[in-house]
């Protein structure tokens, strides 16, 4: 199930409300979450749903051992189960299609078992989250365990299970902890309308549009010319911020409406002033994982690039399974091992500059998502006139809309409107009247919406 | 709280505002044209906007109709040129995408307003189609009127809680189906085009003649792959109480209700007839049996050798070939045509 969904919005999402804040189920709260979790993923396979309890049930049973906290023992038993089911399910297929030609039926079927997989939704989310909830209450950063339904409901949440925010248990332990006492104020009821009708609407009404665009570039890239590849970076680039920060920002608004207050995943991240500054407004709540359980234990700033390098692959790699995902984690690198060395320069640069120089260097990076290699090479080719882009120019209309986007990226601070802090006057009429309209309209949109792009991930 | 109320009522309000305009069709009738061969272009009009366009035709046009075609997409390319109607006015009332559930609704509300045609015209889908759908183009207040009565009729019939609950079922789906398709965007431009009088040319893929037949531009395949045989979706109970339903029209001025199977691609009728499902052999039954009872003529089976050429798939048959399978229908009663 998604949340752009008519299905989602308007049977799943008003059943699951109403039976949490039912006066008489309120000791079954988790209980409720619990299954609406699993039939809000279970829709997209029942096998995947016995991987994401699998993992639960595992992790819970190890952590919850007396001596759990002194056995390092114990923490790899916890850990590595979760993260060999990740790297079964979403790596093999791309390690023996590495190292084997599949064009041979003979190596095909020897090794069907790790290439006929299906990638469970979310999985690198549920996995990172089960991890981290092991490793911190190794660290004794966790001292109250949960009991075993609120640890479940960590971390099968249905709203940030499939693309995150990748959940800490310190962000939701308080709520988690009084779940059954919780009661829906005012402010989390105007929060929760705010945060999922812009959501919402940048993901249907933005990012969409631009991927309707972008449809017959990305499928065809011998379609590019040197002008429309301008128009590719910069569409795709918007398309994609506007699809994971609307996710993102649905996944606050539902957390809001039971009661839960997760983290922000972005921060303006196009307004970063260096490819440093870009990975902590990017999908913070990856970024600080990483540098929480990879970073900082290789080493952190001791060995600053080697493992920057390190991890910047890793996070390439999270993202995708495939040398695009990992050289895309390479070229960030680049990017920070870059502005790290040429820091007495950029930092003397105009603001503007700044901004400008990250923004297009993040923007020419995301063409290793859109792309497999030969796609990129005849992008590139295309792109700076080595050889002749075979589709028509991007049409005023479609121009017309980038700037609009990207207007509406740089202009407005959408948290200000969603977070619809202002209870009362003219000013409080006029936003909740203003979220309805966007929320209809982007019904309207509902049916040409497509599936966000970091639920493959 | 008073936050979350604006919102809701304002969302509530504009979820109002969008189900009547989504029911806007155009101020003109563009069946009224007074030659028969007269066009109108169906881009962005869906088919519930056809459905009340061809009611309101009924309406504004003074005399009722010597013969009414009813049925869905597999009648609904048949034009009066298409077979010899010897100076009857015939009007085609069928509505793409609908089943037989759509024809017995239609004929209720063309009762409603006095226009019932004089001979009415069926296409039931084949039996082995299993195709029962609950209609879209009525309101909801008709869907849950129509809901009720099904209810009534199957406890009628003594029909067991699975059936019940899968009728309730069917009901909240078409309901849910109904405010889904509220919302799509082609429609909704195409009903405020209309609210404003602006109606396009579109781009001529499909058009409707004067007379409620429609003219696309469908792929030819001579020989389409064999249909898949169904499972049994169709309670015998439903089917006979929608016949009921249909055989009202007797009592309100039509003289002779016919209804024929829809005719299957010789290639996936033969198949069918060496293979009989259960369910659509009891079903046919159900359907001669029923009309006997009714009084009303109900015809099995695809007329004997019928051209395999102009199908666009098994079980769309073309006009050409259909026309005079229809001529013949009607040729018994064509003295209610008034000269």
């Amino acid at each position: 199930m998604i949340f752009n969904d008519f299905g989602f919005l308007f049977v799943f999402l008003p059943v699951v409300f109403g039976l949490f804040y039912c006066p008489g189920l309120k000791g079954l709260r988790p209980y409720i979450l619990i299954a609406a979790s699993l039939i809000f993923y279970g829709f997209a396979g029942v096998e995947h749903a016995v991987v994401l309890v699998l993992d639960i049930i595992w992790v819970y049973v190890i952590v919850t051992r007396p001596s759990f906290q002194q056995s390092r023992f114990l923490l790899y038993a916890a850990v590595i189960p979760p993260a060999i089911a990740l790297a079964y399910y979403k790596y093999a297929g791309f390690l023996v299609a590495s190292f084997f030609d599949l064009d041979v039926p003979e190596t095909r079927s020897q090794f069907s078992l790790f290439l006929d997989v299906l990638l469970p939704a979310g999985i690198s989310f549920f996995t990172f989250q089960v991890i981290s909830f092991a490793i911190d209450r190794h660290r004794g950063d966790i001292t109250e365990l949960p009991s075993f339904p609120r640890f479940a409901t960590f971390v099968s949440f249905f709203p940030q299970l499939v693309a995150g925010p990748i959940l800490r248990y310190r962000d939701v332990s308080e709520t988690l902890l009084r779940l059954t006492t919780v009661t829906l104020t005012g402010n989390n009821a105007a929060r929760g309308i705010g945060y999922i009708c812009i959501g919402l609407a940048a993901k249907v009404l933005l990012a969409d549009t631009l991927s309707h665009y972008l449809a017959p570039y990305r499928d065809s890239p011998e379609l590019v010319t040197q002008i429309s590849a301008l128009y590719v970076v910069f569409a795709y680039s918007f398309q994609i911020y506007f699809d994971f920060y609307g996710y993102s920002m649905v996944a606050i608004g539902l957390g809001a409406l039971f009661g839960f207050s997760f983290p922000h995943n972005f921060n303006r991240p196009y307004e970063s002033k260096s490819p440093q500054d870009f990975w902590r407004r990017w999908h913070m709540t990856l970024s600080f994982w990483i540098r929480d359980y990879l970073y900082i234990p290789l080493g952190g700033n001791k060995a600053y690039v080697r493992n920057i390098i390190i991890v910047m692959a890793a996070c390439g790699l999270w993202h995708g399974a495939g040398w695009t995902f990992i050289v895309w984690g390479l070229y960030h690198a680049a990017l920070v091992v870059g502005y790290h060395q040429s820091r007495a320069v950029w930092d003397r640069m105009p603001s503007l500059l700044q901004v400008g120089l990250t923004f297009v260097l993040v923007s020419v990076g995301w063409i290793l998502f859109l792309y497999d290699f030969d796609g990129v090479y005849t992008f590139v080719t295309h792109a700076v006139g080595m050889s002749q882009g075979t589709g028509a120019a991007p049409s005023a209309e479609m121009w017309i809309t980038l700037l609009i986007t990207g207007a509406i990226c740089f202009g407005i601070n959408f948290e200000r409107f969603a977070e619809n802090q202002i209870e009362r006057g003219i000013g409080s009429i006029l936003l909740n009247v203003g979220l309805a309209v966007l929320f209809v309209a982007t019904l309207v949109f509902l049916d040409r919406s497509e599936t966000f792009i970091y639920f493959r991930f | 709280m008073r936050r979350a109320f604006i919102f809701l009522f304002t969302v509530a309000a504009l979820i109002i505002l969008i189900g009547y305009v989504s029911t806007a069709i155009p101020a003109s009738d563009p069946f009224g044209a007074s030659s028969e061969s007269s066009t109108f272009s169906a881009d962005g009009v869906s088919q519930s906007m056809i459905a009340r366009m061809k009611l309101r035709h009924a309406m504004l046009t003074p005399e009722r109709y010597d013969v009414g075609l009813f049925g869905n997409s597999r009648v609904l390319n048949v034009s009066a040129q298409d077979f010899e109607h010897q100076g009857c006015r015939v009007f085609n009332f069928a509505v793409g995408g609908e089943s037989l559930r759509a024809s017995a609704a239609l004929i209720e509300k063309l009762i409603d307003i006095k226009k019932v045609p004089r001979v009415i015209v069926i296409s039931a889908d084949h039996f082995e189609l299993q195709m029962y759908n609950n209609p879209f183009f009525v309101s909801a207040l008709d869907r849950l009127r129509n809901f009720s009565s099904d209810l009534m009729a199957a406890f009628d019939a003594g029909a067991g809680l699975r059936q019940i609950a899968t009728v309730a079922w069917r009901a909240v789906w078409t309901q849910t189906l109904a405010f889904q398709r509220m919302f799509e965007y082609a429609f909704l431009q195409s009903a405020i085009s209309h609210m404003f009088g602006v109606t396009g040319p579109g781009d001529g893929a499909t058009f409707y003649l004067a007379d409620g037949s429609r003219r696309t531009d469908e792929n030819i395949d001579d020989e389409p792959p064999l249909l898949a045989p169904t499972s049994a979706q169709i309670p015998s109970w439903q089917l006979r109480h929608d016949l009921e339903r249909i055989a009202a029209a007797r009592s309100h001025g039509a003289e002779a209700v016919v209804i024929y199977e829809s005719p299957l691609h010789p290639d996936s009728a033969a198949y069918f007839n060496q293979n009989p499902s259960t369910h659509a052999t009891q079903l046919r039954r159900t359907f001669v049996q029923t009309c006997d009872d009714l009084g009303i003529t109900c015809v099995t089976g695809p007329p004997d050798q019928m051209p395999t050429r102009l199908w666009s798939d098994a079980a769309h048959p073309p006009a050409s070939v259909l026309g005079p399978h229809i001529g013949d229908l009607i040729a018994p009663h064509q003295s209610v045509c008034r000269p």
